[in-house]
């Protein structure tokens, strides 16, 4: 069982698409972490009601630097399915161990192409709509990095467009015929794919996305959001990262953050639940496994074992870093701890899932780090202090769900502890 | 001096079992941690690599991409949980001294 896991687990990341799909948004980081910055600075926390001076010059100062703000969302958490499209086309660059600039560039021109529609240019002044360059053109970014990388490594193999040249020419200039010929040829692609959309009067992003909204529509509900929070938890039972995953889940949580985050700078109602901060700030609470609460209960186990991994666990659990209780636990493979470790995750992201669907608490549009601890980055991508009670109220529900089961797993080592004195 | 590479996902928690080898080995190791979409990099000098217990189902694609006699292993879960930087060198050594022969 556990080498069938495995072997799907190395087929899933190592798949090359989604490998470099994962780690393109894992290297975007500051990206996302500058337009979160921007949008919590944005959120000057004042109601018709509040009388602090400071908040309420704070927010009037968001109010007159408006465009500040937006612009900076825009071309940062706004513009994401660029910088996704770069990363993307150089991690699969890397993997295919070919050049990258030329590459990279055909990629930029690519996905400018197919998500921005120009409204007027004129020689002065270009004027062009560009917000599908966010979460709503994510998938035309990822199309144009796989189809840029893919065509020009195939060329490359199968040498198309390498003109025979007399022996007196020499050979460089021949490779650099050769890639010219597949760069125009897949911005040609590309080209053609916007005519194509253009006499249609759309874009292939908006037709794209007018294409899958029902599909996303979908993914945002709690029943997939469940599926998920399974799927996740028997992977780390088997002691698996679930990055594995994230080049299929990854793209569905940066469309709902990027649309949060656009709607959240124009001032409009958020609608999107499942984000990347939604699962780290407010499911995994202390990474997944959400052991921070277990280990909080651990350091206080009459078992000495447990006692020393919550007490060495319990601050790497406070940033986001499940590994030492996982493992030193363990709750690898430990029957004992499946049930709650899958528990807490679904308890924790129902009632996230129902307080932020009712409206009771606000929805996620900034992303921090995922090593910031669940309190602060609760109330950060939010701006909601009702957040941080519900991040207390979760933790608490998370001991009480784990207890028993700890327990139960001390008395056994109690036992084990004594016949080794 | 033996250079150790150690990779997990992103390099965050194998940067926390790389510091505690450094602080243990007593120069006989020098060890770093890299994530999975950077560790291509550094492969330079690497004498032998370790992959964090939760990426180990990568074992199979790393072999295949780094394409030199590197020594590659996974750490045993129960040393890295408890982050017992000692007995992970002695492995590291034992690997290493049966890779040389």
């Amino acid at each position: 069982m556990e080498e069938k896991i495995l072997k799907i687990a190395n087929a899933l990341s190592n798949q090359r698409h989604l490998r470099a799909i994962r780690n393109a948004f894992i290297s975007i980081l500051p990206i996302t972490i500058m337009g979160g910055l921007f949008a919590v600075i944005s959120s000057a926390p004042v109601t018709d009601d509040t009388t602090n001076g400071f908040l309420l010059a704070w927010s009037s100062f968001v109010k007159e630097n408006n465009m500040i703000f937006s612009w900076v969302n825009t071309l940062t958490l706004g513009a994401i399915a660029v910088y996704v499209c770069l990363a993307i086309t150089y991690f699969l660059c890397k993997h295919f161990k070919l050049d990258i600039l030329i590459p990279m560039t055909i990629s930029f021109y690519g996905v400018m192409l197919l998500t921005i529609n120009p409204v007027k240019l004129a020689f002065d002044k270009k004027v062009a709509e560009i917000s599908y360059m966010d979460g709503k053109g994510l998938l035309v970014g990822i199309a144009v990095a796989i189809i840029t990388v893919e065509v020009y490594r195939i060329f490359k193999e199968k040498k198309i467009g390498v003109i025979k040249m007399p022996p007196s020419v020499p050979p460089s200039l021949t490779e650099t015929f050769a890639s010219l010929f597949t760069s125009v040829v897949i911005m040609m692609i590309f080209t053609i794919g916007f005519i194509i959309f253009n006499k249609l009067d759309t874009t292939f992003a908006i037709w794209l996305i007018d294409f899958i909204t029902p599909t996303l529509k979908a993914t945002d509900s709690i029943w997939f959001i469940l599926a998920i929070t399974i799927i996740i938890n028997i992977g780390w039972f088997f002691g698996i990262h679930n990055a594995t995953f994230w080049g299929l889940v990854g793209p569905i949580m940066f469309m709902n953050l990027s649309a949060n985050a656009s709607a959240h700078a124009a001032g409009m109602k958020l609608s999107g639940i499942l984000t990347e901060p939604f699962w780290a700030y407010f499911v995994a609470i202390g990474g997944v496994g959400q052991v921070l609460s277990l280990g909080i209960i651990l350091s206080f186990s009459k078992s000495k074992q447990m006692k020393t991994i919550g007490r060495m666990g319990v601050v790497p659990a406070f940033f986001g870093i499940s590994e030492p209780i996982t493992f030193g636990l363990p709750i690898m493979l430990n029957p004992v701890f499946f049930l709650p470790s899958f528990l807490t995750a679904a308890v924790n992201a129902t009632i996230t899932f129902l307080l932020m669907n009712s409206g009771f608490i606000g929805k996620t549009y900034a992303m921090l780090s995922f090593n910031m601890p669940s309190i602060f980055g609760a109330y950060f991508s939010t701006s909601d202090f009702k957040a941080v009670i519900l991040i207390v109220a979760l933790l608490v529900i998370d001991m009480l769900i784990y207890f028993p089961f700890t327990r139960m797993y001390e008395k056994q080592q109690l036992k084990l502890e004594e016949e080794a004195e | 001096m033996k250079k150790i590479l150690l990779i997990c996902n992103a390099g965050m928690s194998t940067a926390m079992m790389a510091k505690k080898m450094n602080d243990q080995s007593d120069g006989e190791f020098y060890v770093i941690a890299r994530g999975d979409g950077e560790y291509a990099d550094s492969l330079e000098n690497v004498d032998l690599i370790l992959v964090g217990p939760q990426v180990r189902h990568m074992i199979p694609s790393i072999k295949k991409e780094i394409n030199q006699d590197i020594p590659i292993s996974s750490i045993n879960p129960r040393y890295y949980g408890t982050m017992n930087a000692k007995a992970v060198l002695e492995e590291a050594k034992k690997i290493i001294d049966q890779h040389t022969i």
